[in-house]
């Protein structure tokens, strides 16, 4: 009786030295199998850009994006909020304290994955995109407090006035609870 | 080969866990049975007839088609698919 892997043309010479072999055979493919199933991973892993593992990306399309890009798109969610119910400049304030502190907390995080990338341009430019990323949602912050705190002093009617545009354009960092 | 992956998208991470783990046992086993549980690819393909080639790559190549089913496509852009062609003969 043939042994199985003579069943399409070996020589009879190498199956008998393969039978010869006898239980080692298998242990050697299953050796080459791991190897070449790590050494495929590893050209993977060695480009994959960054951790998204703690990042909520069920409403972000991954299949286009990157994912420090998925990780910035999602940076606001998951932000916690005490709940408890404020108005007026007490709200502007606990606004602006929670925003910065859940900048300072998730853009450390995610600079934290970025810096663990293996050095190169790739890292580099991952650096400068989220660097260029905290300082223009602190920058919206920034603004948007000013906005609040300004509009403290200002009478209802005159804020309603504002144009929608500065209004839809600081809205995000003001509120991302709502996202 | 690359080092140890430290952050990675989940499928990604456990795609590697999964393969790390894989190769340890194999290179228990290998040792049990008096082989060289370090030897090298080159070593092993050296040691395997056409035939067990042809069944491991093959493996392999289906178990890699597997794993990027479920590796975001932003974890993907190696030329691994390429790269694993060749090995075919």
């Amino acid at each position: 009786m043939l042994i199985s892997s003579n069943s399409i043309g070996l020589p009879a010479s190498q199956a008998l030295e393969n039978a010869a072999s006898g239980p080692v055979t298998p242990v050697k493919m299953e050796l080459l199998r791991s190897l070449l199933i790590v050494e495929r991973l590893a050209e993977i892993v060695d480009t994959a850009a960054v951790d998204t593992t703690a990042v909520d990306t069920a409403a972000v399309d991954i299949a286009s994006a990157d994912p420090l890009d998925q990780a910035l798109d999602t940076f606001w969610q998951g932000m916690v909020d005490d709940g408890v119910h404020r108005t007026g400049a007490e709200l502007a304030r606990h606004n602006y304290q929670r925003n910065l502190d859940h900048i300072a907390q998730k853009g450390s995080e995610l600079m934290r994955a970025v810096d663990a990338m293996p050095s190169g341009p790739q890292r580099h430019q991952a650096q400068q995109k989220l660097t260029q990323f905290l300082a223009d949602q602190r920058t919206q912050i920034e603004g948007q407090h000013q906005l609040d705190r300004s509009d403290q002093a200002v009478p209802i009617s005159t804020r309603l006035l504002r144009s929608p545009a500065v209004i839809v354009r600081s809205q995000p960092p003001a509120d991302p609870l709502s996202r | 080969m690359a080092s140890e992956p430290r952050l990675l998208s989940p499928a990604l991470q456990q795609a590697w866990d999964e393969a790390r783990q894989a190769l340890d046992a194999a290179r228990q086993r290998c040792s049990q049975h008096g082989l060289d549980p370090d030897g090298t690819r080159a070593e092993l393909e050296r040691q395997l007839s056409a035939l067990e080639l042809a069944d491991v790559y093959a493996d392999v190549e289906a178990h890699m088609r597997e794993v990027l089913r479920e590796v975001p496509s932003a974890d993907r852009r190696a030329p691994h698919m390429r790269a694993l062609h060749l090995y075919r003969r």
